[in-house]
């Protein structure tokens, strides 16, 4: 708890009481709408904001929730908590249901799949009449009942919802904060750097969906008790568009920011009231405004938290690799006519840095795509350790100790260096060990000094060295490099050259694709060339820079050109 | 029974689907996003159609026989007019956004369209106007009317695209906004000018519709969903694909409206497309990686 946060608590505890001293029935009535809203958009911001899944039909499991507690307490004589739970069922099932086809689909098929399903719920919500009550809808929901104690309307209903906003809020931070919400950024805002730190993206949208349907269904369960009609008009597309609005303008992933949303667009009617109909206008203009000059929401104003650096390596740690080994046989991939990999057999051990070099074109990164499983093989096996790993997937090899860093960083802009190490971190490691890691990740790329650095501060160099830590955070046993030194001046890349050595030195087995042969010629053990996706040529650096077939079609141009650039 | 009648009346639906379809995949092509408003521009577009008929009855002393077909190049005029507008508050201001963010901002737009069409017009159903008099064409004639103007149309449009160098540069800079911009095409106005286009289909289909399916505020979500479902059942970014999937739909809902019900027709259509897209999660024809919404 920081001075902040409690300073915060004290003051929203004495406006609350200052609220329920002086407020009438009306306001407390609108306040837990208020609060009702708050769960729902609670509920959205897991999916939209931190899952980034653009669902439309939180508004459709709000009505599900809603109609699931007006029949049961209304025609099935069950009480309110059981119903609440009967509804975050009904609605949890149909979400993981939904989830399976749905949530691999690509944003506009996916917005358009939730919003079929939306209106599906809302054509049986009308037209299913002997269950829905068609148009009329259901009458006569009688107040909540917790613990055989009926919430009457007014300050208990008030209490009862802001405590279940409380219980949402608390659902939410612990889902979604810390390193979770490390790992969820990265693979919302970098989704292949996610893969390749071993992050499972589809468990954690189905998660986070499933999650977010049954705070919808809550905050429906507790709309039906609180007016007591459940209508048709809960499943309207329209509900869907109050959640998509409070949240955008409140902020899609600060708690805070659903609290201001859910308040506002429960108020903004009421206090628009003298333009009438012309509210609605405003409404969506404000909407659009808020995306335009706030596109984090009024929350977004408060600064980001971030994960203070809690451990500190000096100087780094020997690296805890296995004796590891990653073998390739009769490797193929075509992108129609073209052979991109053609039938490459190598193997990468312990201790060596292996080379790939050749012309553009020739493989090298569809190569390093196929062993770390960003792409499938049309043919051939990959072996990790003994075991096949043609047909896993990449985050799955990378948690089988295969790790890789980008060409061009992929990294969250607006994380910390500590932050951004500590997101490939896996979260089955306590806070202890995880800090210990990004410690001694930071430490082996000469990073430690700028663990509080953002991202999009850092130097060309260091996004570089913070792409290595990341890959070097999962504790890998195998390193993949692509073009680590493209673009680095001639004393960066010594510096470089002088870490990627020291690591396997340590024992890492490391790959590295590059055209820089200044760089790559002395750090390398091994080289393979690479022409038309065919190894062309293998050996120790030195006979490969000899070799007539390789300067022929790779290094002889590279040397002209020098010599071109010299005249 | 499936007769002659049905099928004209699915093939007059299926013109108006098509074109804002169509309208919609330009704007798909052009800025990798969603236009969730499309559906709300052609209720606009209806509503527009029937301020225009009310005045040109009220302005002229003969009875104009087609008042619909009289009107359809001014409703195209201003609806290409407003089109301009939204893509200055909409489209414009995001430009250097994710495509999410446009994706929001035709919501908000839809939102307004929705409400003022609400606050000036009210609640209640206005008919527009018939697109030839009964008198002239036979009962059947509005609706072949319907069918003809939009072809027409879609006729002019694939010529525009294919046979013009406006048409070409439009296309470029969908394709390939930085590359169009390095061989000096002026990108922007290009997308403007595409949502001029876009938003001009989609009024246009809201004058067909407006006589026989009657113009509401609440009309566009479900028009846009016909025109997100055509494009998907067509291909994403497929301009053919997209009239194709709009006829399809419109056969589809008009056949099983007219054997079973109205209901059955949306609901079954609605479990269709997740069907289709459960199957094959790239859609029906898809396999463009565009920019994604």
């Amino acid at each position: 708890m920081t001075r902040q946060t409690l300073i915060g608590g004290g003051v929203v505890s004495a406006l609350a009481v200052l609220f329920m001293a002086n407020a009438g029935g009306y306001e407390m009535r609108l306040m837990s709408l208020a609060g009702i809203y708050t769960i729902a958009v609670l509920g959205y911001q897991m999916a939209l904001g931190h899952a980034g899944v653009l669902s439309l039909a939180q508004g459709a499991f709000f009505g599900v929730g809603a109609y699931v507690t007006g029949i049961l307490t209304t025609q099935h004589n069950l009480d309110g908590a059981a119903a609440m739970l009967a509804a975050m069922l009904v609605a949890a099932v149909l979400a993981a249901l939904v989830a399976i086809p749905v949530l691999r689909l690509k944003t506009h098929y996916f917005a358009l799949a939730t919003l079929a399903i939306a209106e599906v719920v809302h054509l049986l919500a009308v037209n299913w009449t002997t269950v829905t009550g068609g148009a009329n809808g259901i009458y006569g929901v009688p107040p909540l009942v917790l613990f055989s104690i009926e919430i009457a309307s007014g300050w208990p209903l008030l209490v009862t919802v802001w405590s279940a906003v409380a219980l949402a809020a608390g659902l939410v931070f612990w889902r979604t904060s810390g390193r979770r919400g490390l790992r969820l950024d990265l693979a919302r805002e970098t989704p292949l750097a996610a893969d390749v730190v071993g992050i499972n993206r589809r468990r954690q949208r189905f998660e986070l969906f499933v999650l977010s349907a049954i705070l919808a269904a809550v905050a429906g369960s507790f709309q039906a008790h609180a007016i007591g009609v459940v209508s048709p008009a809960v499943t309207d597309f329209a509900l869907m568009v109050t959640i998509l609005v409070a949240t955008l303008v409140g902020g899609q992933q600060r708690i805070l920011g659903a609290v201001i949303g859910g308040i506002l667009v429960i108020h903004l009617p009421e206090w628009f009231r003298a333009f009438d109909v012309f509210y609605l206008i405003a409404y969506g203009a404000a909407l659009l405004l808020v995306i335009i000059v706030a596109p984090k929401g009024i929350a977004g104003f408060w600064p980001r938290r971030h994960l203070q650096e809690t451990h500190a390596a000096q100087p780094p740690p020997a690296l805890c690799c296995r004796q590891a080994s990653l073998h390739c046989a009769n490797l193929r991939k075509h992108f129609g006519g073209v052979k991109a990999v053609d039938g490459i057999t190598a193997r990468f051990t312990t201790g060596q840095i292996t080379g790939v070099i050749g012309p553009n074109g020739s493989g090298k990164s569809t190569l390093l795509n196929l062993l770390t499983g960003l792409i499938r093989a049309d043919g051939g096996t990959i072996t990790l350790d003994h075991k096949e790993v043609t047909s896993l997937s990449a985050d799955t090899r990378a948690r089988a100790g295969l790790a890789r860093a980008f060409q061009h960083p992929d990294l969250v802009r607006e994380h910390r260096v500590w932050e951004a190490v500590m997101a490939a971190i896996p979260l089955s490691k306590d806070s202890v060990q995880a800090a210990k890691d990004a410690a001694a990740a930071c430490a082996h790329v000469d990073l430690q000094g700028q663990a509080a650095t953002l991202v999009e501060h850092l130097s060309p160099e260091g996004l570089r060295r913070l792409e290595i830590a990341r890959a070097l955070a999962t504790v890998p046993d195998i390193l993949l490099l692509d073009e680590p030194a493209a673009g680095l001046t001639a004393a960066e890349q010594d510096r470089l050259a002088v870490t990627v050595r020291r690591l396997a030195d340590d024992g890492l087995a490391i790959i590295v694709v590059e055209h820089g042969m200044r760089f790559l010629l002395p750090l390398a053990d091994t080289i393979i060339c690479l022409d038309q996706g065919q190894v062309i040529a293998t050996g120790p650096a030195a006979e490969i820079a000899e070799n007539p077939e390789v300067i022929d079609c790779y290094l002889g141009r590279f040397e002209e050109a020098a010599k071109e650039a010299g005249k | 029974m499936i007769g002659s009648e049905t099928l004209i009346a699915a093939g007059g639906l299926g013109a108006a689907y098509a074109l804002a379809a169509l309208g919609f995949v330009l704007i798909i092509n052009a800025v990798g996003a969603v236009n969730f408003a499309q559906g709300d521009f052609v209720m606009a577009g209806g509503y527009v159609a029937v301020v225009a008929a009310s005045w040109l009855s009220q302005n002229t002393d003969v009875a104009v026989i087609a008042p619909g077909l009289v009107i359809l190049p001014l409703v195209l005029l201003a609806m290409a007019v407003i089109g301009l507008g939204f893509s200055a508050l909409a489209y414009l201001p995001l430009r250097r956004r994710p495509p999410m963010a446009v994706f929001i901002s035709t919501i908000a737009i839809g939102i307004m369209l929705r409400q003022s069409a609400n606050a000036f017009f009210g609640a209640a159903p206005q008919a527009g106007p018939v697109m030839v008099a009964p008198g002239l064409a036979g009962n059947n004639g509005h609706q072949l009317a319907m069918i003809a103007a939009a072809l027409v149309v879609i006729a002019a449009l694939h010529g525009l695209l294919n046979g013009t160098q406006f048409g070409r540069h439009l296309r470029a800079s969908a394709q390939d906004p930085q590359m169009a911009a390095a061989v000096g095409i002026p990108v922007t106005r290009m997308i403007l000018a595409t949502f001029a286009l876009a938003i001009a289909l989609a009024g246009l289909a809201g004058l067909l519709l407006s006589h026989q399916y009657l113009v509401q505020p609440d009309d566009g979500t479900t028009y846009m969903l016909k025109a997100y479902i055509a494009v998907t059942l067509g291909g994403w970014g497929r301009i053919n694909g997209a009239v194709a999937g709009a006829l399809a739909i419109a056969v589809f809902e008009t056949v099983v409206a007219t054997l079973v019900s109205q209901v059955l027709a949306e609901m079954l259509l609605y479990v269709l497309v997740l069907a289709v897209l459960w199957v094959r999660p790239q859609g029906l024809f898809g396999k463009i990686e565009g920019r994604r919404a």
